[in-house]
């Protein structure tokens, strides 16, 4: 029984590899790819922002622009949760909303969660919120310069 | 003399075999190479180089170096040999490197970086070319070589090899070349200027047009001062972008003239069937990030997915190594680079003293 034979050239093959990886990278087909949200506050500002629903985010703070580092980080957003970053006495925590949200700010929708910043200190305060892609592009952070 | 008969299914489904056990072993080695490379990085880190100096194409050449002297030993060779693809991926990586070479990069370098890098690489390619022309080297090599020292090291060494089909072992040369240059000029560019008392834009901007690769521009850089060290990524980046240009044109240049046969007319159809279509994957994905279709978090995921190919594809250069051919290029590449090395130095530093010195 003959067979047809089906080859493409290897420029084809690693051309269509190729724009296969960045496909698979720049569209998110296995994910939402790398998220970032940052939330500004001026002094006595709330200040909120929505985000993917996902765990291990990584979370960097700053007050006046100084690095400052949030007690109780909370690295988890699940849909419809609020978090809530309160900046007081020159310190940040974390915590989830349990109850009444600040006034002006809405309850997270469900395939969202919510990041709430209150800024109770006298200076800006600045939290950013980043994940990694689905894909943990290098696997075990390996080629991480 | 004896003669084996074996049936088509079973050699297929050999071959199959060898692929996967080949395919496990690479892959392996490669995280391997990466693990290596992290310990190396850290190393560099401890010293206080913020970038790998050593960068991985030298490690996973030498993992693949020690892993086909363990397979020849122990005569395994051939089972593996299926899947050492070196071509395949390091084309696949080079689309991937498009993402990378973003049109809009080159205007955000401001004015400075890009007349710098224009004239550096332009100069210092015809220069390397016309060198490696004096010396005889093959076309592939020449064009390896001269992208190599015009642009940035190992990826323009890269791009220029897929772009002109050069031969595996003249890509290893070439970037093995490219790292162990890099590093004394990486510890002594420093000194220099501060012997010939640079201000900090000029030296940064020597150090980013002459030093060859990346990671030894960001540490020459660092070395001299934070200003000195942003001037010098920004007129390296200004060359990086260059990479596709050049990779675009050697490859349309060696389908219309080098490869062209004895009285035969570049029809249309020849410059196609000859062309490297991967080429065309590479400027598409660089057009791409030229328009701001990928964020800088999935330029750095896209960075990560080509240095494992790229480490991949090395392993496989290692693996496929061979002295001979090695042997077979003798002095002539090395007297080349060393030349054009200097050439490009003395070159880098009076085009950053009236670029940055006396116009900007």
């Amino acid at each position: 029984m003959s067979r047809t034979k089906f080859s493409l050239s290897e420029d084809w093959l690693a051309t269509i590899a190729g724009l296969i990886i960045v496909a698979v990278i720049g569209l998110g087909v296995l994910g939402p790819g790398p998220q970032t949200v940052t939330i500004n506050a001026a002094a006595g500002e709330i200040q909120s922002k929505l985000a993917l629903p996902l765990s291990g985010w990584t979370v960097s703070a700053t007050i006046d622009g100084q690095r400052a580092t949030v007690e109780g980080t909370l690295t988890a957003l699940s849909g419809g949760t609020n978090l809530i970053i309160e900046c007081a006495a020159g310190r940040l925590r974390s915590h989830y909303a349990v109850r009444a949200l600040p006034a002006g700010v809405n309850d997270a929708p469900e395939d969202r969660g919510q990041i709430v910043v209150v800024n109770g200190c006298d200076a800006a305060v600045s939290v950013t919120y980043r994940t990694s892609g689905a894909i943990v592009w290098p696997l075990f952070n390996l080629f991480g310069r | 003399m004896t003669v084996s008969t074996r049936l088509p299914e079973e050699t297929q489904s050999r071959d199959w075999l060898r692929m996967l056990i080949g395919t496990l072993l690479l892959i392996g080695l490669t995280i391997m190479v990466a693990e290596i490379d992290r310990g190396i990085a850290n190393f560099f880190r401890g010293q206080g180089v913020a970038q790998n100096p050593l960068e991985y194409p030298l490690t996973a050449v030498v993992v693949g170096l020690v892993a086909n002297g363990v397979l020849r030993l122990t005569r395994t060779y051939t089972y593996v040999r299926p899947a050492v693809r070196t071509e395949l991926y390091l084309k696949i990586g080079l689309v991937i490197l498009g993402a990378r070479i973003s049109l809009g990069d080159l205007l955000a370098t401001g004015v400075g970086g890009l007349v710098q890098a224009l004239i550096m690489v332009g100069v210092v390619f015809f220069f390397t070319w016309w060198l490696g022309g004096r010396l005889k080297l093959p076309e592939t090599l020449r064009a390896v070589l001269a992208s190599a020292v015009s642009i940035c090291g190992v990826s323009a060494a890269i791009a220029a090899a897929g772009a002109v089909q050069a031969r595996k072992e003249e890509v290893t040369y070439i970037t093995t070349l490219v790292i162990l240059v890099a590093l004394p000029l990486m510890v002594l560019a420093p000194p220099m200027a501060t012997a010939l008392n640079l201000p900090q834009d000029v030296a940064g901007a020597w150090f980013g047009g002459n030093i060859d690769t990346t990671a030894a521009v960001v540490g020459a850089g660092t070395l001299y001062g934070a200003q000195a060290q942003q001037t010098a990524a920004v007129v390296k980046l200004s060359q990086n972008v260059l990479i596709g240009f050049v990779a675009f044109g050697l490859a349309l240049y060696f389908v219309t003239v080098v490869k062209r046969g004895e009285g035969e007319r570049p029809s249309a159809k020849i410059i196609w069937q000859r062309f490297p279509k991967f080429v065309l994957g590479f400027v598409l994905v660089s057009l791409l990030a030229s328009v701001g279709a990928f964020t800088p978090e999935l330029v750095r995921e896209m960075s990560s997915a080509y240095q494992w190919i790229f480490a991949l594809a090395f392993v496989c250069i290692g693996i496929d190594f061979s002295l001979h051919d090695l042997r077979s290029a003798g002095w002539r590449p090395l007297a080349v680079y060393l030349g054009a090395t200097v050439f490009n130095t003395l070159l880098a530093l009076g085009v950053a003293y009236v670029i940055f010195g006396v116009l900007f």
